[in-house]
């Protein structure tokens, strides 16, 4: 009986020990669980907070970049302001199309212009050189320079196509 | 003594002597068990502060990064990385104007000109094709040489179908060069 007892009792201790010890193992297992995880937000914090000091300190470069678009709602003016370009320097501009056109980028899209454009010999030089100096990221993609066959707007005419980035 | 018991008692005996050997032997297994077991509530006690201590450092961490703005902050940069890439950071050694301008100084008054083509390549190079009618052969050859020679070009052709003609040589010179 005694001997019966002793087993029962050892077989309790044992369970006993067993879950103080199996609960140990867990909490340890948690707590080097959390550690990696305070280590990885760590990282991300510190991440986090150089990308705002960043972000902060390339405020004014950015701004800086945005010039160089047509803005998101700018499109109207940029080609009024071709066309005010053209007639400031004597030639006679006609935007023929404009075709939007996707980049890998998800905030600028580029501008396919057709431009045509006619007036005297140095005028219309004029106005190839103004378009290629523009105050944007452009570039003509097309130039051609003939003799007009209406000569009513002038002996020379442009067909250009210039291409712009605008901000989506 | 115990050799002169009969053998029934003396298994009875030797039965005993070695449950009581058990019963001892569990009393001390049992006694290591509670031990151990009592050594160990000390470092539960640390594991669950450790844990707790933990659980709140990561909460306070996953408040201050998880606020949303962090996406926004690498969109603005990737956004103006992929803005940098689409410019183009050196200006053009060469302006079609200026080359307009440089292909009609070389002209001379035997030769008209009629048409300008230019077309850039991504490599940063361009074609184009000037034509235009020349008096004579003369005059055309001079103003091909005329271009070579401003230096703007790499190369200037003039295909030899243009010169079949003897006088109003409508011609058309192909030109490549650098931008």
């Amino acid at each position: 009986m005694l001997l019966i007892t002793m087993v029962v009792i050892t077989l309790l201790f044992s369970a006993c020990y067993l879950f103080l010890f199996l609960k140990v193992k867990a909490q340890n297992e948690q707590v080097s669980s959390l550690v990696n995880d305070i280590e990885t937000e760590s990282v991300a914090e510190s991440t986090q907070r150089s990308t705002k000091v960043l972000v902060a300190e390339t405020s004014k470069y950015r701004e800086k970049l945005k010039e160089y678009l047509v803005g998101k709602d700018d499109a109207v003016s940029f080609l009024e302001f071709l066309e005010r370009e053209g007639s400031d320097v004597g030639v006679t501009v006609k935007i023929e199309s404009v075709v939007p056109s996707a980049l890998t980028t998800e905030d600028v899209e580029e501008l396919r212009l057709s431009i045509k454009a006619s007036g005297p010999w140095a005028e219309v030089v004029r106005y190839v050189g103004l378009l290629e100096l523009l105050p944007f990221q452009s570039r003509l993609e097309q130039l051609i320079v003939s003799i007009s066959e209406k000569q009513g707007d002038g002996p020379w005419s442009v067909q250009a196509v210039l291409v712009v980035l605008k901000e989506k | 003594m115990y050799n002169l018991l009969p053998q029934i008692q003396k298994d009875t005996l030797l039965r005993e002597y070695r449950s009581r050997l058990v019963i001892v032997a569990l009393v001390l297994v049992s006694l290591a068990l509670v031990i151990a077991s009592v050594l160990l509530v000390p470092s539960i006690l640390l594991s669950s502060q450790k844990e707790e201590s933990a659980t709140r450092r990561f909460e306070a961490l996953r408040s201050r990064t998880g606020r949303g703005d962090e996406k926004e902050l690498e969109r603005v940069l990737r956004e103006s990385k992929s803005v940098l890439a689409l410019l183009r950071h050196e200006a053009p050694k060469t302006l079609f104007h200026e080359l307009l301008m440089s292909m009609v100084a070389v002209k001379t008054s035997h030769v008209s000109l009629v048409n300008f083509s230019f077309t850039p390549s991504e490599a940063g190079t361009f074609q184009a094709d000037v034509s235009g009618i020349a008096k004579d052969r003369a005059g055309l050859v001079a103003f091909v040489k005329a271009l070579e020679q401003t230096g703007f070009f790499e190369t200037v052709t003039a295909p030899i179908s243009d010169f079949a003609k003897d006088t109003n040589i409508e011609f058309s010179v192909h030109i490549t060069g650098a931008l």
